[in-house]
């Protein structure tokens, strides 16, 4: 059924299209967001990738899955940018540009939305100390939820290189969060 | 392997491949207690490891950040924009490829341009020539009294005047005429 749908995509079908952005804007949109750390930078890069994905179509093997496909799209897309630019981090631009906000309404409490905040906004801080690469590895590890062969075939690196790398990835990040602690023990 | 500590270098509990080991959860049982001892004794190790067991939980427990309202139609309008713009880019490429074509037969070319145009000039000087030619056959076919040689004759005829300008296509039937009319002669 998927295969009929990205053939049909690869065709030009606007209704395939269609579905084939429903369909994967959510894991191309989180690895961007995990990568670039703004909502404006994650739509932006998101799009981009979604755009690049469905022009390239030609170029995807239909006997493969489409997501590694296109989350490596995406990854190296975000890995661009980010060489391209130092990476940033405000955290008065979280407010301003409405990620984890509340609004009257919502299904979850003030409390619940402003841990959930703090919490986005320590991910952010804590994936900023990382390459670009790792980044991406960590990201397609936790949140998209890639299995080690997943990750290789996104990334192209082997299994030990991954599992090695985020390893070290992994400890960098708890040093940091250590180290965090310590200092706002000192200060 | 079961309850058993299953290698002595991991027994080294600082190294690499135990961390690995523990935080992939793939301790034995027997493991798992020497490593609580270990940590209740080295504050060091403890100390990472609880700030390793944090970043865990919090990338746990971070929701999957969701794309926003209207993601996929603004998508669409882009990916529609980018096919427009390439379009119109594959266009605009074609015309500078031309007229860069265009400006080196214009300049490294022009001998090969001058000896194109004299092609042209020698088939407009020989239109004379040409016709009388073209008038010698049409003599020689009425006097064969063939009626389709005839019209095939006003044909070519025609197609040269029409197309005087080079006179190219009714030369080259003019010539096949000649040809069919001396084989016939021939054979007479």
């Amino acid at each position: 059924m998927e295969q009929k749908r990205i053939r049909a995509a690869q065709d030009g079908n606007q209704a395939a299209i269609r579905w084939l952005i429903e369909e994967y804007q959510a894991p191309v949109y989180a690895l961007c967001y995990r990568m670039l750390g703004t909502p404006q930078d994650a739509e932006d890069a998101a799009q981009e990738a979604l755009v690049r994905g469905i022009n390239n179509l030609d170029s995807f093997d239909l006997e493969r899955p489409l997501r590694p496909w296109l989350l490596r799209v995406t990854s190296n897309l975000c890995i661009d940018r980010l060489r391209r630019r130092k990476f940033t981090v405000s955290l008065d631009d979280m407010g301003e540009d409405g990620a984890w906000e509340w609004k009257a309404g919502s299904a979850i409490s003030p409390e619940r939305h402003l841990l959930r905040k703090e919490q986005a906004e320590q991910v952010r801080d804590l994936l900023a100390i990382l390459s670009p690469q790792d980044r991406s590895l960590v990201t397609l590890f936790y949140w998209e939820e890639l299995s080690y062969a997943e990750i290789s075939a996104v990334t192209t690196l082997t299994e030990s290189a991954i599992k090695s790398r985020l390893y070290r990835a992994r400890r960098a990040l708890a040093r940091e969060l250590l180290k965090e602690r310590q200092d706002g023990h000192t200060s | 392997m079961g309850t058993q500590v299953r290698d002595k270098s991991l027994l080294k509990m600082h190294s690499t491949g135990w961390w690995e080991l523990a935080l992939a959860e793939r301790l034995t049982p027997a493991e798992k207690h020497a490593w609580q001892q270990h940590l209740a004794t080295c504050p060091r190790c403890q100390a990472e490891w609880s700030a390793w067991l944090e970043v865990e939980a919090l990338f746990k427990s971070t929701p999957v950040p969701a794309p926003p309202e209207g993601f996929a139609d603004r998508t669409l309008a882009r990916l529609e924009h980018a096919r427009r713009r390439r379009y119109a880019v594959g266009l605009l490429s074609a015309f500078f490829l031309i007229l860069l074509v265009w400006l080196l037969i214009l300049t490294t070319g022009s001998n090969y341009l001058r000896d194109i145009l004299n092609v042209g000039d020698v088939l407009l000087t020989s239109r004379e020539l040409l016709l009388q030619t073209l008038m010698r056959v049409w003599v020689s076919a009425s006097a064969l009294k063939n009626t389709l040689l005839r019209l095939l004759l006003g044909i070519s005829a025609l197609l040269y005047f029409s197309l005087i300008f080079n006179g190219t296509l009714a030369a080259t039937a003019t010539l096949v005429l000649v040809n069919k009319r001396r084989s016939a002669v021939y054979l007479e």
